[in-house]
C-alpha cells in the first residue's frame, strides 16, 4: 500500500515539477524599477480594471520610451484579481514575491480592504477608491475624495436645488454597505430625508426598488451602485418612466457605461465626479495642459477619449512618477510615507496627503456632472 | 525496491521544496494556498469523485468553518477554540445537509446543494455586523506565523487529508464505495446501507473541507460571501476535474495547477476564460481521469479505480477455500462449495438437507416455509400492480414466478427484497415478519440476482463477490473472504475469471457471475430473475446444474423466467400471475397445463 | 406608486424570461435525460450577437434573426458534435460535459466582446403604461405575452402533435422509441433547435431591458433550472413554475429586501426539491 501511495504521489509530481521548471523565465531586466498592480481585467468589475490598467500601460510605454526615470526603466507587473479579495491578497503576495516596490491597487473596496493588512511593513500602496479610508499609520494612500466627500458635494448640490428628500439605491456589495453608511450618517445630520433600497449584483431588475424608494416626493435618485451592472438600475429607472434626475456613482463616470446605457437615457442624469473630467473646470494653467496632454496621447494610444476611471489611473501614475522622480528610494517604505505625507503630488488636480490624512483629495476635488449631448458638464441646480 | 523508495523520497523531497527551486509564479504563498485547496479538494474527491454525487456546493463547507470560526472569535472566543468550533461545526451541518439530501437522484441532489451554497452565501451577505457582509470578514491572528510556518503547517494538513483519503479508501471500503457509486440498487441488494455509506462519506468529506477552509480563511486572511457561493463551488469541481476525479493525486496536481496558473495568468490575460473553459471541456470530455490520469500511463500504472484497491492480502492462496472456515462462529464455507465438499452442516436446522431428495415429494404444509409470501398487494398512484398474491417456498425447493410481462412479477421481486414496500400483506422469512427490514439487513439471508446483471464493471470479478462478502460477514478478516469469494467461483468453474475485470467479460458470464454472488454466504432464499435470458445452451446446462445443487443445499430458490422448457427442467412447483393476481398455483407441471394459464400466458406468448 | 402591483409586474417580466429558458431546458432535458448546463449560453450567445450586430449598424430586425439563428446553431451544435456521439455516457459526466461547453462559450463570448455589459435598443421604445397603480414598460409586457403565447404553443405542440409525442417516447425509453419508428436524432435535434430559440427570444426581448455580458450565461441556466426543477421537469408546468419564481423572488425582495431573496428563495427551493423527489429513488443510473 506504501509503495502504491509514493509511486502515485512521485509521479504526478515529478512531472508537474518538470512542467514548473520547463516554463521558468528570466526576467532580470538591468535594475528597472518593478510596479505592481491589482487589477480586475475579468469579473463584474472588468469595466473599472480594463481602462486604469490600460492608462497605466501608456504610462509605462511612455515613460521606458524616455529613457526610464533616473536611467532605470519601469517594470510593470500586474495580476488580475476578478475582484474578489482572497485572488487579491494572493496578488499581493505573488507581486511582493516579485520584487515590486511600489503597489497599485485598482480593485474595488472588498478587495482593497483584504490586502491592506498585508503591507503593514511597506510597500506604500496606492489606490483610487474612494471607499477606501486609509487610516494614516498604513502604507496606503487614496488618491480620490473619500465617498463621504463626494456624497457632501451631492449634498451641497441638493441645497442649492432645495431638494429635501431623495431616494438611494445601494448594491448589496462592499461599495452598497460603504455608500449606505455615508448616507445614513451624513444625510439626516444636513436635513435632508431619504428613502433606501438594496439591490443584488445579480438582480435583472431593478425596479421593485425604484418603486419602493421613488414616491411622488422624492425630487432626485441616487445610485450608489458602480460597474457595469448599474445599468439595471438606469434601465429600470427608464421602464418606469421616471422623471427625476437620476444621479450615478463615481466609477460610472465613464464611456462604458454611457454607452451602455444610451438607449436608456434618464430626463437628466447627473453624476458623481471630479472637476478634472471637465478641463475647464481646472483652473490652473499647469493642470489643465497636463490633464489636455494626457487627453491627447492617451487618445492616440488607445483610440478612445479619456472618461473618469483613466483620470483615477492618471492620478495613481502621477503619485509613483513624483515618488520615484524626487522622492526618496521607493524601497524604503517610511520614508516614501513620510515623504508622501509632506508633499503635494501634481497631476491635474493637486493630491495633498498629511501625517493625519491618507486621502489625497476632498470635497473641493468634486464635482456634481451632468451628462448633456455627448459630454459630462458641470450640473446645473434643479428648478 | 529500495531504489524506488529513494526516488520516491527524492520526488517527495522536490514537491515540498518546490517553492524554493525558482519556478516563476510558484512560491512559497502560492503552494500554501494551493495545499489547503487540495486538502478541500480531497474532500470534494470523496463525493464527486469517488461516489459519483453531483455536489455542487461543496465552497459552503469551506466557507462555513470560517465563518463560524471568525464570529466566534470576534465573540471574544480563544482562537484555538474558535477553529475548533467551527470544523466540528461544520461537520454537523455536513451531517445535517448529507441527511437531508442524501435520497435525492442525482439531479435533485445538484439542485438541493446548489441551494444551500445559495443559501450559505446569501446569509453571509445579509448579516453584515456579524459576518463582515459583502465587504468581508477579517482575520488577524492568522497573520503572526510566518509564511514558512504556514507553509509548513499546510503541508501537515494536506499529508494528513492524504493519509485520511487512503484510510478511507482501504481495499473493503473502495469496493463498497465504487459498489455504491456504480449502482446504488445493486449495492443494497447485496447489503450495504447505501444511505449510511454516502452519508457517512459526505460528513467526512465536509470535515477534510472544514480543515482546509480554517486555514484558507486564516492563511488568506479575508472571507468573502463569493467565497461560499455557486460558482466558487463550480470552480472546486472544475479544478478537482482537471487534476483528476477519483484519484489520490487529482487533487494536488488540479489544486496547484490552477493556483499556479492564476499567478501566471497575467501573460495570458484575455484568453485565460478561454483557457480555462477549454481546459475543463478537455478534462471531461477525453481526460475522464484528468492530468492524472494523462500521466499514469506513461508510468506503467493501473487507472485509479482499480489502483486503489489492487492490494491482495498474502495470507488468502487458492489452495485454501476446500477446508470450511469458521470465524465468529458462523460457517463460511460458500454455499455451493459446502454441497460439494466433505463436511456437512452441524447447525442441526432441518431445513438443511444433503441429499437430493425430490422435494415435490415433501408435504410443504407440513413444515415451516423458508419464504411466506400473504396477501401483497401494490398499487401505483392509481394502477393495481399486485392484488392478494400470497404463496409460500419452502427450503430446498425451486420455486417458479411466471406470468406475461407486466403480471407483477419484477415488483413482487422488489417487495421481497426491500426496494418497494408492499401496499398491504406481509413478506415473511423463517417466520419472521420483514415489514421492517430495510433491503441491505435483508441481504444476508435473500440473495437476488438481476434480470441484467448488475455488477460493478471497474471491479473484478473476485472483487464484486468479495463486496456481498464484506457486507454479510462484516467480522471477517480480508483473507477470509477473499478465500470464501474465491471458492464460490471455483464452484460455479468461474475461477479462470477472479481477476478480470468485469467489465471486460460476456454477458452470459455477467449472469452467472450474478448468480454466484447473490449465493453467497447461505442465503436463506435466492431470487432470479430471469437467469436464463441470454445464455447459450452449454451455460444453460451449467446454469441447471447449480440451480439444483443450490437447491440441494436447502436454499429456497425463487426464479422469474419466460424460457418455459428452462424452468419446467428445473421448478418443483409455482405460481402463475397476471395482472397482478394469482390465476394458478400448485406443481409447476400441473399448472402449467391449466387453461387459464394457457390462455393468459402462452396466448400472449405465442 | 403601488407596490404590490409593482412586484407583480416586477414578478412576471423576470418570470416570463424564467418560463422561456425553463422550457427550453425541459424539452431538451426530456430527450437526453442531461441537465443542459450551458443552456443559458444560448441567451448569453444570441444577446451578445444581436447588441454587435446592431452596433454594427445592421438593422435590429436582421441582428435578432441572427442572434436567434445563432443561438439554435450553438444548442444544435451541443448536441450534435458533443452530446449524441457520447449518448451511452453516464448522465453525471454528461452534465459535466454541459459545464464545460458553458464554460468554454463564457471564454469565447469575452474574447469576441470584451467584458462590459452589452445591450441594444427596444422594440417597443414608447413611454411606459401605468396600470393598477404600478408602471410597467411595453417591452416588458411584449416578453410577457411572447412567453406565455410561447408557453401555450409549445405546451399545444407536445400534447397534441405527432412530434410531441416522439419527444416524450424519446424521453421515457429512446430505444423502444427507434423500435416503433421515432427518428430519434431528428427529435432530439428538433428539441435543441427549439431549445435555442427559445432562449434566443428571452434574449432578443429581455436584453433591451437589461444588459447582457460575457457570463451572463449560467446565472439564466441556473434560474430556468430551478424553474424547471420545480416543475419535476415537465414542460407544462415550468412555465407555470418560472412565473411563480419570479412573482415569489419579487415579493421576497419587495418585502423581505434584496439581502433576504436569496436565502429565502433558495430555501424554498431545497424544500421543493425534497417534495418533489419524495417519491423517486434509484432514478436513472441504478433502474433495470
Amino acid at each position: 500500500m506504501k509503495r502504491l501511495f509514493l509511486n502515485n504521489w512521485c509521479g504526478s509530481r515529478l512531472i508537474l515539477a518538470g512542467v514548473l521548471a520547463a516554463i521558468s523565465l528570466s526576467v532580470a531586466a538591468a535594475d528597472p524599477y518593478t510596479i505592481g498592480m491589482i487589477v480586475p481585467t475579468t469579473g463584474v468589475m472588468a469595466t473599472v480594471g480594463s481602462r486604469q490598467l490600460a492608462t497605466v500601460q501608456w504610462w509605462e510605454g511612455e515613460v521606458n520610451a524616455k529613457g526610464g526615470i533616473k536611467g532605470r526603466l519601469i517594470h510593470l507587473i500586474t495580476c488580475n484579481d476578478e475582484a474578489n479579495p482572497e485572488k487579491a491578497v494572493s496578488c499581493v503576495r505573488d507581486l511582493l514575491a516579485k520584487g515590486a516596490v511600489l503597489l497599485i491597487n485598482s480593485s474595488v473596496t472588498g478587495p482593497i480592504r483584504a490586502t491592506m493588512p498585508l503591507i503593514k511593513n511597506g510597500p506604500v500602496m496606492v489606490t483610487p477608491s474612494p471607499n477606501v479610508l486609509p487610516e494614516p499609520n498604513t502604507y496606503v494612500f487614496q488618491t480620490s475624495p473619500s465617498d463621504r466627500d463626494l456624497t457632501r458635494a451631492l449634498v451641497e448640490y441638493l441645497h442649492k436645488s432645495k431638494v429635501d428628500r431623495i431616494g438611494v439605491i445601494a448594491a448589496t456589495d462592499a461599495s452598497g454597505e460603504v455608500g449606505v453608511a455615508t448616507v445614513k450618517s451624513l444625510l439626516p445630520a444636513e436635513s435632508i430625508q431619504y428613502n433606501l433600497a438594496r439591490i443584488d449584483l445579480r438582480a435583472t431588475d431593478a425596479s421593485i426598488q425604484l418603486a419602493q424608494v421613488a414616491r411622488s416626493d422624492v425630487r432626485l435618485i441616487y445610485s450608489t451602485y458602480s460597474g457595469g451592472g448599474a445599468a439595471t438600475v438606469v434601465k429600470s429607472f427608464n421602464n418606469l418612466g421616471l422623471e427625476q434626475p437620476l444621479v450615478v456613482s463615481y466609477a460610472n463616470i465613464s464611456d462604458a457605461f454611457i454607452a451602455l446605457i444610451k438607449n436608456d437615457m434618464p430626463r437628466r442624469l447627473l453624476g458623481l465626479g471630479l472637476k478634472g473630467v471637465v478641463p475647464e473646470l481646472v483652473t490652473d494653467a499647469t493642470d489643465r495642459a497636463h490633464l489636455e496632454s494626457f487627453a491627447a496621447a492617451y487618445k492616440k494610444f488607445k483610440g478612445e477619449p479619456i472618461d473618469l476611471l483613466n483620470l483615477n489611473a492618471l492620478n495613481l501614475v502621477d503619485t509613483i512618477e513624483a515618488i520615484l522622480r524626487d522622492g526618496p528610494d521607493p524601497a524604503d517604505a517610511p520614508a516614501v510615507k513620510a515623504w508622501l505625507e509632506k508633499t503635494p503630488i501634481r497631476s491635474f488636480q493637486t493630491l495633498r496627503f498629511s501625517p493625519t490624512s491618507h486621502v489625497g483629495m476632498n470635497e473641493t476635488h468634486a464635482a456634481i456632472l451632468e451628462y448633456v449631448g455627448g459630454r459630462w458638464i458641470p450640473a446645473a441646480p434643479m428648478q | 525496491m529500495n531504489a524506488r523508495c529513494l526516488v520516491m523520497a527524492f520526488c517527495v523531497a522536490l514537491a515540498i521544496a518546490s517553492p524554493w527551486l525558482g519556478v516563476p509564479g510558484w512560491s512559497v504563498s502560492v503552494a500554501t494556498v494551493a495545499a489547503f485547496t487540495a486538502l478541500g479538494l480531497i474532500g470534494l474527491n470523496l463525493v464527486f469523485g469517488v461516489l459519483g454525487m453531483l455536489a455542487f456546493g461543496q465552497a459552503a463547507f469551506i466557507a462555513i468553518p470560517g465563518y463560524v470560526a471568525g464570529m466566534a472569535e470576534h465573540a471574544g472566543l480563544d482562537t484555538l477554540w474558535a477553529i475548533a468550533l467551527g470544523i466540528a461545526l461544520t461537520g454537523m451541518i455536513a451531517y445535517v445537509v448529507a441527511r437531508i439530501f442524501v435520497h435525492l437522484p442525482g439531479t435533485y441532489f445538484a439542485v438541493g446543494t446548489l441551494g444551500f451554497a445559495f443559501v450559505t452565501e446569501g446569509l453571509a451577505r445579509a448579516f453584515p455586523e456579524w459576518t463582515g457582509g459583502a465587504s468581508g470578514l477579517v482575520f488577524d491572528s492568522g497573520r503572526s506565523l510566518g509564511p514558512r510556518t504556514w507553509y509548513w503547517l499546510a503541508l501537515l494538513a494536506l499529508g494528513a487529508g492524504l493519509l485520511g483519503w487512503r484510510w478511507i479508501m482501504r481495499p473493503r471500503n473502495a469496493r463498497r464505495l465504487y459498489t455504491v457509486r456504480h449502482d446504488e440498487l445493486a449495492a443494497a441488494v447485496i447489503g450495504i446501507d447505501v444511505a449510511r455509506v454516502k452519508v457517512a462519506l459526505f460528513s467526512v468529506a465536509g470535515l477534510f473541507c472544514a480543515v482546509a477552509g480554517i486555514g484558507l480563511a486564516y492563511y488568506v486572511g479575508v472571507l468573502v460571501p463569493e467565497g461560499a457561493g455557486v460558482n466558487r463551488s463550480l470552480e472546486y469541481v472544475g479544478t478537482l476535474l482537471l487534476g483528476g476525479a477519483g484519484s489520490l493525486l487529482g487533487p494536488l496536481v488540479g489544486a496547484a495547477l490552477v493556483q499556479w496558473l492564476f499567478v501566471v495568468s497575467g501573460y495570458g490575460k484575455d484568453y485565460e476564460l478561454l483557457i480555462y473553459g477549454a481546459a475543463f471541456l478537455g478534462a471531461v470530455l477525453y481526460a475522464r481521469h484528468g492530468i492524472v490520469g494523462l500521466v499514469r500511463p506513461w508510468l506503467g500504472k493501473r487507472a485509479p479505480a482499480a489502483a486503489a484497491h489492487s492490494v491482495r492480502a498474502p495470507t488468502a492462496s487458492v489452495d485454501e477455500p476446500r477446508a470450511p472456515v469458521t470465524v465468529a462462529g458462523a460457517e463460511l464455507i460458500p454455499v455451493v462449495a459446502r454441497a460439494v465438499g466433505t463436511t456437512s452442516p452441524t447447525d442441526g436446522s432441518d431445513s438443511i438437507r444433503p441429499s437430493r431428495a425430490p422435494i415435490s415429494a415433501l408435504d410443504s404444509a407440513t413444515r415451516e416455509p423458508t419464504l411466506r409470501i400473504e396477501r401483497i398487494a401494490k398499487n401505483f398512484g392509481g394502477v393495481q400492480a399486485l392484488r392478494d398474491v400470497s404463496f409460500a417456498v419452502s427450503a430446498g425447493e425451486i420455486f417458479a414466478l411466471v406470468g406475461p410481462n407486466g403480471a407483477g412479477k419484477s415488483t413482487l421481486f422488489n417487495i421481497i427484497s426491500g426496494v418497494e414496500r408492499p401496499s398491504a400483506g406481509q413478506v415473511l422469512l423463517d417466520a419472521n415478519d420483514l415489514a421492517d427490514v430495510p433491503i441491505h439487513r435483508r441481504a444476508p439471508r435473500i440473495g437476488r440476482a438481476f434480470q441484467v446483471a448488475r455488477l460493478v464493471p471497474e471491479l473484478s470479478v473476485l472483487e464484486n463477490l468479495q463486496c456481498r462478502l464484506d457486507q454479510i460477514e462484516p467480522a471477517a478478516s480480508e483473507g477470509v473472504n477473499r478465500a470464501a469469494a474465491l471458492a464460490q467461483l471455483h464452484a460455479f468453474e468461474l475461477d479462470a475469471l477472479a481477476d478480470r475485470s468485469v467489465g471486460s467479460l460476456a454477458a452470459g458470464q455477467h449472469k452467472l457471475i450474478d448468480l454466484a454472488r447473490a449465493a453467497l454466504g447461505s442465503p436463506r432464499a435466492v431470487l432470479l430473475d430471469e437467469p436464463a435470458v441470454g445464455l447459450t445452451p452449454v451455460e444453460l446446462d451449467h446454469l441447471r446444474d447449480l440451480l439444483l445443487r443450490l437447491r440441494d443445499q436447502g436454499c429456497a430458490v425463487v426464479v422469474v423466467e419466460h424460457n418455459i422448457d428452462f424452468v419446467a427442467s428445473v421448478a418443483d412447483r409455482g405460481v402463475v400471475l397476471d395482472g397482478g393476481v394469482v390465476i394458478a398455483a400448485g406443481e409447476f407441471a400441473t399448472i402449467i397445463r391449466e387453461p387459464a394459464v394457457q390462455e393468459a400466458y402462452f396466448g400472449v406468448l405465442q | 406608486m403601488n407596490l404590490f402591483t409593482q412586484a407583480i409586474f416586477s414578478g412576471l417580466t423576470s418570470g416570463a424570461v424564467y418560463a422561456l429558458l425553463a422550457v427550453g431546458l425541459v424539452i431538451a432535458y426530456r430527450t437526453t435525460r442531461v441537465v443542459n448546463l450551458a443552456h443559458g449560453e444560448s441567451y448569453a450567445i444570441a444577446g451578445t450577437v444581436i447588441s454587435l450586430l446592431d452596433h454594427a449598424q445592421v438593422p435590429l430586425p436582421l441582428a435578432m434573426a441572427a442572434g436567434i439563428a445563432a443561438a439554435m446553431l450553438f444548442l444544435w451544435g451541443l448536441d450534435r458534435v458533443i452530446l449524441r456521439p457520447r449518448s451511452h455516457w453516464p448522465v453525471g459526466s454528461l452534465i459535466l460535459v454541459t459545464l464545460g461547453v458553458a464554460f468554454l462559450s463564457r471564454g469565447v463570448l469575452m474574447l469576441a466582446a470584451g467584458v462590459d455589459p452589452l445591450s441594444f435598443a427596444r422594440i417597443l421604445s414608447a413611454r411606459p403604461v401605468r396600470l393598477f397603480g404600478g408602471i410597467i414598460a411595453r417591452q416588458a409586457i411584449l416578453l410577457i405575452v411572447v412567453s406565455a403565447v410561447a408557453a401555450i404553443i409549445i405546451g399545444y405542440f407536445l400534447a397534441r402533435t405527432r412530434f410531441g409525442r416522439q419527444l416524450r417516447a424519446t424521453a421515457e425509453h429512446p430505444e423502444a422509441a427507434q423500435l416503433m419508428g421515432v427518428n430519434v436524432h431528428a427529435t432530439r435535434a428538433v428539441a435543441f433547435l427549439l431549445a435555442g430559440a427559445l432562449g434566443g427570444l428571452a434574449a432578443a426581448l429581455l436584453v433591451p431591458l437589461v444588459p447582457v455580458d460575457f457570463q451572463a450565461g449560467l446565472g439564466m441556466t441556473l434560474r430556468g433550472f430551478i424553474a424547471a426543477a420545480l416543475a419535476g421537469m415537465a414542460p407544462g408546468a415550468s412555465v407555470i413554475c418560472g412565473f411563480l419564481l419570479g412573482l415569489f423572488e419579487a415579493f421576497v425582495t419587495t418585502y423581505g429586501g434584496a439581502l433576504a431573496s436569496d436565502p429565502v428563495v433558495f430555501l424554498v427551493l431545497i424544500a421543493a426539491a425534497l417534495w418533489r423527489s419524495r417519491a423517486i429513488r434509484f432514478e436513472g443510473r441504478a433502474r433495470a
